[in-house]
């Protein structure tokens, strides 16, 4: 029902003509898209900063929440960008974005690193940073910022694996596939 | 090398790469654009005259 | 001086073979690229812009640099290995490709420039940028972010022709 649902969204974005200029047009798509693997230094160079921090392997004369705090504006602004580009995107080819199995796995990553980031927030304030000059944190936070960086890096592996067709819906696969991809007129089909 | 050397060597050559490789590859980037335009445009574009 | 015969060897090597091969490895690869651009323009980013005054002002700039070092020199090798591989797969086409040679004359110009002047530089930043204390040799604050700038641009000029290979 899900997959239906996304469809029919999808469906109804591609109807729209900015969709189709901004997919067809002649540089356009080239500067979101270029925009969106630029900005990546900014946000994840930014976060890698922090992670690295937090995982006690770099900055380590440095209090953990100067870094935190103080490289949070520019990381989240890189993130902004990110969103924004990364929704022209998909708004230029929603349908196959929909149903790439690559861009669901790819969001599913995005939450769980956003939740991870979460997590990590709420540890730091329950534990009132005591372990702030500590060159090492604790294991927990370097758990999370470890899982940080994992997460991050299947993200980027996804989004890399997005340009592949190895299972688009035209292509011949099993049934599970695609009802992971979203392919509803193949499922359909498939009798 | 003092401080006031290595600050105009410094300078100079920040200025040389900022406006030379500037000018060099946004030429290429225009060059390119245009080759792209012609190769899909069913007239041949102003641009093709200034390559 | 013609160095088409590298291209000629690796189009022929069986690294090329490899990379044309598995389509599965070679995504691998370009993610590892991606991953170790993210690296090594972050660190160079998150310097740049501290020597620019814009991110963590007041903290002293050695250990920023100092700390961004190490992960720059890794993510630097990351990525000349991965460019390698992902090179060998269409090596001929990128013997004739101007954005290609425009991507090594600015990698070329930012690894020299990185290692030369802005080393140089912001070791000898002045106090108002730097935060490590009075210093009596200083180059003045707009040399430094002149450096910072251009630096940031040459950088930026080598992600942006990459992208740009794939489209022309």
């Amino acid at each position: 029902m899900l997959n239906e649902l996304l469809f029919k969204f999808a469906t109804w974005l591609d109807g729209f003509q900015s969709s189709t200029n901004l997919h067809e047009a002649l540089y356009a798509y080239g500067w979101v898209e270029g925009t969106h693997v630029l900005t990546l230094t900014l946000f994840l160079g930014m976060l890698l900063a922090i992670d690295l921090r937090l995982l006690g392997v770099a900055f380590k004369e440095l209090p953990a929440s100067t870094l935190i705090e103080r490289l949070d504006r520019p990381m989240m602004i890189g993130f902004v960008v990110m969103l924004i580009s990364g929704a022209l995107l998909f708004y230029a080819i929603p349908v196959r974005s929909t149903q790439s199995i690559w861009f669901r796995v790819k969001v599913v990553f995005i939450i769980a690193a956003g939740v991870n980031a979460l997590l990590i927030r709420n540890m730091t304030r329950a534990s009132d940073m005591s372990w702030d000059n500590d060159p090492v944190p604790p294991k927990r936070i370097r758990v999370g910022a470890a899982l940080s960086l994992g997460l991050w890096i299947l993200v980027v592996a996804s989004g890399r694996n997005m340009a592949y067709d190895w299972w688009d819906c035209h292509k011949e696969m099993p049934y599970f596939m695609y009802w992971a991809a979203g392919c509803v007129n193949e499922m359909a089909a498939f009798e | 090398m003092t401080a006031n050397t290595l600050g105009k060597v410094a300078a100079v050559c920040s200025i040389v790469i900022i406006i030379g490789w500037g000018v060099y590859w946004g030429v290429q980037v225009k060059d390119t654009m245009c080759l792209l335009e012609a190769s899909t445009a069913e007239e041949m574009p102003e641009c093709m005259d200034d390559l | 001086m013609d160095i088409v015969f590298i291209f000629e060897w690796l189009d022929a090597s069986w690294l090329s073979d490899l990379a044309r091969t598995s389509a599965g490895l070679f995504s691998m690869v370009q993610a590892v690229h991606i991953l170790s651009m993210i690296m090594l323009c972050g660190m160079l980013i998150l310097g740049d812009l501290r020597m620019l005054n814009v991110v963590l002002t007041g903290v002293p700039s050695d250990v920023i640099l100092q700390n961004t070092k190490k992960w720059i020199y890794i993510g630097l090798v990351g990525i000349i290995l991965s460019g390698i591989y992902e090179s060998s797969a269409i090596a001929m086409k990128l013997a004739t490709n101007s954005f290609f040679w425009a991507k090594m004359a600015g990698l070329a110009m930012g690894i020299v420039f990185m290692l030369s002047v802005r080393s140089a530089v912001y070791s000898r930043a002045p106090e108002v940028i730097a935060s490590t204390g009075p210093k009596s040799d200083a180059v003045d604050a707009w040399v430094v972010k002149l450096v910072a700038l251009a630096n940031l641009f040459i950088w930026f000029s080598v992600a942006a022709n990459g992208r740009w290979i794939g489209f022309s």
